[in-house]
């Protein structure tokens, strides 16, 4: 990421929306995990979920 | 007729849905909360499986990300009370960041970062990845950690002034207008 300059001065905690590298390497570390492929064990749980609805969705239909 | 259903197929199936899109942002609170991968993991699967088996007490059209991490955060601090040696503090680990931080020529590494993060109480900790990370509003972090706003702001301001503390070193004077961000 580029460097990114911020004014300095007395407001500078007040002033919130200014550039802050801390919040910045936040994001970053967020940003990096959340573009993570999803790992198998993940899409499982998924499986079991879809596997739960089919045979709710069954249920449902029978008794209507 | 399926409106207001507890339970219903297609009730489920946005509950599904919706948890589907959640993941990553579930994987990542997570991480951050617990630091290593394995253990983040399995923090946000057993949150997933309880948010599904308790998803008739979801309201819907309310806040959903709220909801779930919610329940991801009550199900860390009761691995941590239950397993100490889940908790992160290593005072070595502290120690390496603030000796190698003036070496790093006013850049900030993500790893240090990270580092640092699980060096924060966790109260402090959860505050700067529910705000500086995911980007939730003060309500929302007062909503899911249950406590009043005024605390969840000055929790923060804390936590990011012992972030910048253990990255930089204890100065007052850290050269913020000259601080990069290193990607890697």
């Amino acid at each position: 990421m580029a460097e990114k300059n911020r004014p300095k001065g007395p407001n500078m905690q007040a002033a919130e929306p200014a550039f802050d590298p801390v919040a910045a390497a936040l994001k970053q570390l967020h940003q990096a995990v959340e573009n993570e492929p999803l790992p198998e064990d993940f899409l499982r749980i998924l499986d079991d979920i879809d596997a739960k609805i089919k045979a709710s969705k069954t249920t449902t239909n029978s008794v209507q | 007729m399926s409106e207001g259903l507890p339970s219903s197929a297609e009730a489920d199936q946005i509950f599904r849905d919706e948890l589907l899109a959640l993941i990553p942002s579930l994987r990542s609170f997570a991480r951050g909360l617990c630091g290593g991968r394995e253990m983040a993991d399995d923090l946000a699967q057993d949150a997933m499986m309880r948010g599904w088996a308790a998803r008739n007490s979801f309201t819907p059209g309310t806040n959903f990300r709220a909801w779930m991490f919610m329940i991801l955060r009550n199900q860390f601090y009761t691995t941590i009370r239950k397993n100490s040696r889940m908790t992160s503090w290593d005072p070595e680990v502290a120690e390496r960041v603030l000796v190698e931080a003036p070496a790093q020529q006013h850049a900030i590494h993500l790893a240090d970062v990270s580092k640092a993060l699980q060096k924060l109480p966790a109260e402090q900790r959860e505050v700067l990845l529910l705000i500086g990370a995911n980007g939730l509003s003060y309500e929302e972090a007062a909503e899911i950690i249950g406590c009043a706003m005024g605390t969840v702001k000055s929790r923060l301001a804390r936590g990011r002034k012992a972030l910048a503390e253990l990255i930089d070193g204890p100065a007052d004077e850290v050269a913020q207008d000259r601080i990069s961000i290193a990607a890697e």
